[in-house]
């Protein structure tokens, strides 16, 4: 079990999180906040890239400074940037971070051949690295994390400059190594985690808002998420009046879904499922980066 | 087996091989600059082999009496004008414009010449050291650096030891050997001084270029994330401090190896190996190389190949050094410039009345600069006779220090 005890990280004045408590089991977490939330500093500290101001991170008890070798040894690691070596092939690179991982050749060779097969690899395994596309470069990314077999992968935005063919078929490949182990996936896009996580966390001001599985956590919103036909004309006034969580144009009409806390004062409001961008969108109204989303 | 991967990625970085290249290329044009002297030089070659470099009296008298039959061989070429000529070089001043002779005759005369040179200024060696006052020396340098007070006389003192060890040199008989005529050919000049500072100024850039980059590599390919939280860890920078040594090793071996087969294929010190370095015939300034230790050339060339290796790996430290804290190899680079220009630029502007000017010359960065005048007396400021064991000694414990210090310190280091 990976934990986090009252984690906090200061850099310089700059507080980044603050008092994080968190308990990782087998299971797929999605790590939910938007851009600048803190998301990454919190997995930078649990992949020891950074280490926290106060509080500890334990695995199986011990603080994961002291495991050190011992606990990178079950570490498997995507960056939300992941660099490579532009004149390497796939095998040769992941070759060199297999020897950085303690694997033995030959152990690695095996290893790299399967791992390049699962992520759709395997005929291009002596190409360059600097002809991969970006979603090429990203499944790269995933089998290096991949090669000691970790029992905590942590993922941090491993869905960004994917094509959304792509993105379905991350999923798919998370689903398949969701086995005895814990997956972190860190992103600020609700889909990525929405149909395959276990739990959901999100952070708010610097501290975990909720950590609970997706139904639970849309229950914040049962009952409170509307949609509604409005003239074009009166769109502005709706708007100024409820909070839109999505807006599509047909016609001469506008389709808005929204957020109110009143109930149904008009017949033509439908009372809709909350889904977790809706709790999302709620949570993180105040956010600038969440402007122009649609229904 | 991830030093050979590190190896690797130094041994792909184009700039390293193209510096080699040029450095290579430099140093064989530099080389190859004293070879209008190199005819004029084979004399010394037959003189040593028929006589032997050691100047004594049965040599003198043996090499006087070859000298008197050349003597006498002038004469007869010369019988013609009815003057008699007591040396080649009086025949050759005088007919230095008509050149009456044959080609024959005037090759023989330039040799017998270069046999004039070594056999008078042999006969004069005596004289020149019962004249050399080393107080003098001491009163000469004081001036033309300005020193006073404490600074004047620890040069005054400097000297006084460096006298007895002049007396001791004497008695060994080590300032009369044969050996290249250096006030004229200059070629210690030319090898410890061009050659060396040359080689040592390049392998300098080639250490902290390899030891920057390959320390910075996974920074500036922003695979630092991926390499650092692997099993291995931070120690990955212990192995890239191995790798860069290797590589430097590798370097040191090509650049040396290949400068020192052009210099030694070219300029032919057969015979000359065991001669003293501190012999009269060395001389190339009025005060004549006095090495603190009775040295021969081969020895002196071994402690200069080896401070040289010393001094790059000292370098290579510092570099490491300032790696891990900049992450960037072009700032380490300027960096490392700036603090090797302190180095040498503070000493010039310390005031010349205190010790402290002496003190600031115990950098490998002031330990560089006269590459020709390690373990000897000569140098005004770097005169100690331990000058070179002590600033090696210091600086290999402070950089040693710094990169356990850095290496500790990386170990915790936030990585953003």
């Amino acid at each position: 079990m990976l934990v986090m005890n009252q984690v906090s990280k200061k850099f310089g004045n700059f507080t980044a999180l603050k008092d994080v408590t968190l308990e990782f089991d087998n299971g797929i977490y999605g790590l939910l906040a938007p851009n600048g939330a803190g998301k990454t500093t919190m997995i930078k500290m649990l992949v020891t890239l950074l280490f926290p101001t106060n509080g500890e991170i334990l695995y199986d008890g011990t603080d994961i400074t002291t495991l050190d070798e011992e606990y990178r040894n079950v570490l498997g690691y995507l960056p939300q940037e992941f660099g490579y070596y532009k004149n390497y092939t796939p095998e040769k690179y992941l070759m060199y971070l297999a020897a950085l991982k303690g694997m033995e050749k030959n152990t690695a060779k095996q290893k790299i051949t399967e791992l390049l097969k699962l992520v759709g690899l395997e005929n291009v395994t002596n190409k360059k690295l600097k002809k991969f596309s970006g979603g090429m470069i990203q499944r790269v990314g995933i089998a290096q994390a991949m090669l000691n077999d970790p029992k905590i992968l942590i993922l941090d935005e491993p869905t960004s400059g994917l094509d959304p063919k792509e993105r379905a078929r991350f999923r798919k490949l998370l689903n398949v190594l969701a086995q005895d182990r814990i997956i972190i996936l860190s992103t600020h896009i609700v889909s990525d985690v929405e149909s395959i996580a276990n739990q959901i966390i999100m952070i708010k001001d610097k501290k975990v808002l909720y950590k609970d599985s997706i139904t639970n956590i849309c229950e914040i919103l049962e009952g409170k998420i509307y949609e509604t036909e409005v003239e074009i004309a009166n769109a502005e006034s709706f708007r100024a009046k409820y909070f839109s969580i999505g807006e599509r144009q047909e016609r001469d009409q506008m389709t808005f879904r929204f957020i109110t806390e009143e109930k149904a004062i008009d017949p033509a409001w439908r009372n809709v499922r909350p889904s977790l961008e809706d709790v999302f969108l709620y949570i993180y109204q105040d956010d600038a980066t969440l402007a122009g989303s649609t229904v | 087996m991830i030093i050979k991967h590190e190896l690797w990625k130094i041994a792909k970085m184009p700039i390293i091989w193209f510096l080699l290249l040029f450095f290579i290329g430099l140093n064989v044009l530099i080389s190859l600059t004293n070879t209008d002297f190199k005819e004029d030089m084979a004399v010394l070659k037959d003189l040593v082999r028929n006589y032997g470099h050691d100047i004594n009296v049965e040599m003198m008298t043996d090499l006087g009496d070859d000298y008197e039959e050349k003597v006498a061989w002038v004469n007869h070429i010369a019988k013609h004008d009815g003057k008699t000529y007591e040396h080649p070089s009086e025949l050759l001043d005088t007919y230095i414009s008509e050149k009456p002779f044959n080609e024959d005759e005037m090759q023989k005369l330039w040799q017998y010449r270069s046999i004039e040179t070594y056999y008078r200024v042999s006969q004069d060696i005596d004289e020149f050291y019962q004249k050399l006052d080393l107080k003098d020396s001491a009163s000469a340098i004081i001036g033309m650096y300005g020193m006073k007070d404490a600074a004047a006389d620890t040069v005054r003192d400097q000297f006084q030891k460096l006298d007895r060890r002049l007396e001791e040199l004497i008695e060994n008989g080590e300032h009369k050997h044969l050996f290249f005529h250096n006030k004229v050919y200059e070629m210690h000049e030319l090898l410890f001084e061009k050659i060396g500072r040359a080689l040592i100024f390049e392998l300098m850039l080639l250490f902290v270029l390899i030891t920057a980059a390959v320390t910075n590599y996974e920074f500036e390919n922003k695979t630092a994330a991926v390499s650092y939280t692997a099993k291995r860890g931070r120690k990955l920078a212990l192995a890239k401090l191995a790798a860069a040594s290797i590589a430097g090793f590798f370097v040191i071996l090509v650049l040396i190896g290949v400068t020192f087969t052009t210099y030694f294929l070219t300029y032919d010190y057969s015979g000359l190996w065991n001669v003293p370095i501190s012999t009269y015939f060395n001389a190339e300034m009025p005060l004549p190389y006095i090495t603190w230790w009775n040295l021969s050339f081969l020895e002196y060339l071994g402690f200069f190949v080896l401070f040289v290796i010393i001094i790059q790996y000292l370098f290579m430290g510092i570099t490491f050094f300032l790696s891990i804290f900049m992450k960037n190899t072009y700032l380490v680079f300027f960096c490392f410039l700036i603090i090797a220009g302190a180095g040498v630029l503070l000493p010039e502007i310390a005031p010349h009345g205190s010790n402290f000017i002496f003190y600031l010359q115990y950098t490998p960065y002031v330990m560089v600069m006269n590459p020709h005048e390690w373990l000897m007396g000569n140098g005004p400021f770097t005169i100690y006779k331990t000058y070179e064991a002590v600033t090696i000694v210091v600086w290999t414990l402070v950089t040693g220090s710094l990169c356990a210090l850095s290496i500790r310190r990386f170990k915790r280091m936030q990585l953003h």
